[in-house]
């Protein structure tokens, strides 16, 4: 529920602040996205719905052909879910890969916008991998 | 490895969805507007709070803006008045001594402050309106000014407001006094008044640049001008704008 709230919220957002601010949703949205999908083994539906949606508006914002992502992306991440997920790794090591890996998509996306980051830049953006761990804590308190 | 048979199922009729989109690229494009017309009007009472809320907060700002503003302007106004009690002082005791030479007090011309209601521009005629009239004790023929000159003088006058004519105006005409020789002048609708004769001269009187036009008054000499030359004609030059926001009407002179 939190998710589809993120959703909506940067849906509703974006546009309306400045030039870092759009940038930091896109990012949130691609983190989110990978959260859903690579957060456990099975996947189950409410999760793949969510990172259609949110795949969906980046592809919307960005102005990239609709569903690409949930085409190519959801077979190379089934499998990259089903190695991390198989590793009884710590919580913050998976969030730390996702938010690796969203920052190479990001990075894909706008390379520019990567390259020129300042520094204070880069800590808005490691308040989504603060976002992230606590999600994964949560999410694995919920399970056990 | 997909181990729930709703995921696949989503994932091919999104796989068609996309193929779709990428066969008919129309169907995307539209997809892409309609996304954006719900993202717009779910924006709206979001936008529409966040202006009231812009609006209180500059409101606020405003108002704390305006408050300084009041203090400072206290602080100024009691310098002021302190100043007006010494300058008090000083013409009491001028009084007094004016009193032992003359045998009464000298009468002191007394003005009253008014603002502009109307016509400020002075875009139809030259024309002005002050907020006072008869009930304030203003007469037609009182002179306005501006703290150093002459502005103008009451044309009409009704119980509450009065019509100024400026200095500037066509209709405006005045004898005034430049070096102990009476002239009339006029207003020529510029910055500027033109002579219309020498009063009571005979001979032919030269007139030089900067000199002082001075309006004699019964208890003040009121200051209209200065002579200068426009194609070497003399005329009274007056302000190219007319200061309207510290008006004085002499209402004993």
């Amino acid at each position: 529920m939190v998710r589809i709230f993120l959703v909506i919220f940067c849906f509703l957002s974006y546009g309306n602040f400045n030039y870092l601010v759009d940038n930091l949703l896109i990012f949130s949205l691609i983190n989110i996205g990978f959260y859903s999908f690579l957060k456990e083994k099975k996947l189950d539906l409410f999760d793949f719905i969510i990172f259609i949606l949110s795949t969906y508006l980046v592809e919307l914002f960005l102005g990239l052909p609709l569903f690409i992502s949930v085409v190519t992306f959801s077979l190379p991440l089934l499998a990259l879910s089903y190695i991390i997920n198989n590793f009884s790794v710590h919580y913050s090591i998976n969030s730390i890969f996702i938010f690796i890996l969203s920052l190479l998509i990001f990075y894909f996306l706008y390379p520019e916008v990567v390259m020129t980051l300042k520094i204070k830049d880069y800590l808005l953006y490691f308040l989504v991998l603060i976002f992230l761990s606590i999600g994964l804590r949560l999410d694995g308190k919920e399970q056990s | 490895m997909i181990n729930n048979k709703k995921v696949f199922l989503v994932y091919i009729v999104f796989f068609f969805v996309f193929l779709t989109f990428f066969l008919f690229p129309k169907y995307g494009n539209n997809t892409k507007l309609y996304s954006y017309y719900i993202k717009e009007k779910l924006e709206t009472p979001f936008i529409f709070i966040s202006f009231k809320i812009n609006n209180f907060y500059s409101f606020f700002q405003s108002n704390k803006v305006h408050l300084k503003n009041i203090a400072e302007l206290k602080k100024e106004n009691e310098y002021l008045n302190n100043i007006n009690k010494y300058l008090e002082t000083i013409t009491s005791k001028y009084s007094d001594q004016y009193k032992i030479f003359h045998e009464n007090y000298p009468t002191i011309p007394i003005t009253i402050g008014v603002s502009v209601i109307g016509d400020r521009n002075l875009l139809l005629n030259k024309n002005f309106i002050i907020n006072k009239g008869k009930q304030s004790g203003i007469d037609i023929g009182n002179y306005v000014l501006d703290g150093i000159n002459v502005v103008g003088r009451i044309k009409s006058v009704t119980n509450n407001n009065a019509e100024v004519v400026t200095v500037i105006s066509n209709d405006y005409g005045d004898e005034v006094v430049i070096n102990n020789q009476s002239f009339i002048v006029t207003g020529t609708n510029n910055n500027y008044l033109s002579f219309l004769r020498q009063k009571n001269a005979i001979e032919e009187i030269i007139l030089k640049k900067n000199q002082k036009v001075i309006i004699k008054n019964e208890l003040v000499n009121l200051t209209l001008g200065r002579v200068d030359f426009i194609d070497k004609q003399p005329v009274v030059i007056a302000p190219k704008n007319l200061n309207l926001d510290n008006l004085r009407v002499l209402i004993n002179g």
